[in-house]
């Protein structure tokens, strides 16, 4: 279990904080989503869980070790691993293989153990075959995907990802995403930063942040109706709940509280069956589905 | 953009590759030393036995001569300051200017520019058949006996990795600036000195700035993966194998002969 506890942050004595008054509770296992536009506290929340920054006022708790306690440090990296948002400014290897072994390198693991269990991490990424290779020469989603096995390797309970997808083509994301869910499958705890709501649709739970706060924390169909009905500076609301909206002011009895294209699509779906069916035809409308 | 190896590793197929970095650092400290206190004849020899190691080594003349052509300018430069300003017999007067061109001079000019050339060799075929990485390690055990004294040998490994590790960075930063610059109209090959100054210096103050940046965010993800102060291991174990013993054996053997040369000349 994660613990906020009356959490404040502020970077020097005379800036404003950057957190302020923050309690949350993650449990062990659970996907949740941090949202909210730029320079409202994602980045600063989540360096709280791996004690990189030590709360001004308030304490967290991770799996029961305060941060301020700095004999604690070390489990508390080997629970929370962090994925920050440019792989380029964490590579610290010569070669990828180098790269991912360095966390255990640190935790004094002999050597020869060091070899398979870089091998196995590579391979829970889908990189297998890639550890010979310079990492500077990977692609952006290679450098993100080596950045997560770097983290995975130390076996952590918890995995927090600063905005995964940021500098990534679609099919490099729809990768990391992808390898987010089978984390999640597998049991791992997932922290996962983004601006877009689209791409946390999976999630358990979104907290949206605004001005160093949360000011709102629910499921994904809630967070998407809060989005919906409010001005969000900073923050869009999901394309899908976008269009959803605009196709129920035509006449469509359609919700709005949709993240993903499956879900729209299931839902148009739905609702252009019973079109038909009122209309009295009697075969159903084909749509192709958004997979093909 | 082109992948940066730093040190130009190049020859991963090299048979050198496989030797054990600490015997190719230790071979190319006893070399320097025997380099610097080489005669001409004892250079010819060491010459020989650097010719030798480039043939099994199987690292092209080419890329040879593209490790020596940097220091090209330095060299002539040392030449010409032996050939002018040492005392001896000389080999034709020069009227009105205070140098003088002496046999001594000649000599002297042609032995530091053939030990210069020499000493770069050989550190370029320590690099190009070696690892960054590898260095890294071997230096770290190098430096292990230092721990009595309380030389944090570990970290000092690490601070010369991470500074491998940041010669790529630097090299992407600054083409990424040059190339902003350019696309903005910056005319970074102007003509005239205090053009060029300016040009050098609109980037690297910049790239400077940036490299604290990055540091501060490695030392960060550093940190986030457990690094602290404390027992480390490292991924590659060095042990030495026949292989090893055998270059060791030739090195000392080669060393050993030298001395013995310079005593018969004595």
């Amino acid at each position: 279990m994660i613990t906020f506890k009356d959490v404040s942050y502020q970077y020097g004595e005379k800036t404003p904080p950057v957190l302020e008054g923050m309690d949350l509770q993650i449990p062990d296992g659970q996907y949740v989503a941090l949202i909210g536009p730029n320079g409202c506290g994602k980045t600063t929340l989540i360096k709280h869980l791996n004690a990189l920054l030590i709360p001004s006022r308030g304490e967290v708790r991770i799996n029961g070790m305060n941060t301020r306690e700095t004999s604690c440090h070390r489990d508390i990296r080997c629970h929370v691993g962090m994925v920050f948002q440019n792989p380029d400014h964490q590579i610290v290897g010569m070669s990828v293989e180098e790269d991912v072994a360095f966390g255990l390198e640190n935790l004094a693991v002999p050597s020869r153990e060091i070899a398979p269990l870089v091998r196995n991490a590579l391979s829970r990424v889908g990189m297998d075959g890639f550890e010979k290779r310079a990492p500077f020469s990977l692609s952006g989603g290679e450098k993100r995907l080596a950045s997560i096995a770097g983290v995975l390797i130390m076996n952590p309970r918890y995995l927090a990802l600063d905005e995964p997808t940021a500098y990534l083509d679609p099919a490099g994301r729809r990768r990391i995403l992808l390898m987010i869910r089978q984390l999640h499958r597998e049991g791992m705890g997932i922290i996962h930063v983004t601006h877009d709501i689209g791409e946390v649709a999976d999630a358990d739970r979104i907290i949206v942040m605004e001005g160093g706060g949360i000011i709102m924390d629910g499921t994904p169909a809630e967070i998407c109706s809060f989005l919906m009905s409010r001005d969000n500076p900073g923050l869009e609301a999901p394309a899908m709940a976008a269009l959803m909206a605009k196709l129920k002011e035509s006449g469509w009895d359609l919700p709005i509280n949709i993240i993903s294209l499956e879900d729209a699509y299931k839902e148009i779906h739905y609702c252009m069956s019973q079109l038909a069916r009122e209309k009295g035809f009697t075969k159903s409308p084909e749509i192709p589905s958004p997979s093909g | 953009m082109q992948p940066f190896n730093f040190g130009q590793f190049t020859a991963d197929s090299s048979p050198l590759r496989h030797v054990d970095p600490r015997v190719k650092i230790l071979t190319v400290v006893v070399l320097s030393i025997l380099i610097f206190r080489a005669t001409i004849g004892e250079i010819v020899m060491i010459s020989l036995f650097v010719g030798l190691v480039i043939w099994i080594s199987r690292v092209s003349l080419q890329e040879i001569w593209g490790a020596l052509k940097p220091i090209a300018v330095f060299a002539v430069l040392l030449f010409l300051l032996h050939l002018f300003f040492t005392e001896g017999r000389d080999i034709f007067p020069i009227p009105l200017l205070p140098v003088r061109i002496t046999y001594e001079g000649l000599e002297n000019g042609f032995l530091v520019v053939w030990q210069f050339a020499a000493l770069v060799t050989a550190g370029a075929l320590l690099t190009m058949t070696t690892p960054p990485s590898a260095l890294v390690a071997a230096l770290e055990k190098l430096l292990r006996p230092l721990k009595i004294l309380r030389i944090p040998t570990q970290d000092l490994a690490v601070m010369v990795s991470m500074a491998l590790r940041f010669v790529p960075t630097f090299s992407e930063e600054y083409n990424r600036m040059k190339t902003a610059r350019i696309a903005r109209g910056g005319d970074l090959n102007g003509k005239g000195l205090f053009r060029k100054l300016k040009a050098a210096i609109s980037i690297v103050v910049p790239l400077i700035l940036s490299a604290f940046r990055r540091a501060d965010d490695l030392a960060a993800a550093m940190e986030a993966r457990g690094y602290a102060r404390g027992p480390r291991t490292t991924l590659s174990e060095l042990r030495l194998t026949g292989m090893d013993f055998a270059a060791l054996a030739v090195m000392v053997s080669f060393t050993g002969l030298t001395v013995v040369i310079r005593f018969i000349d004595f």
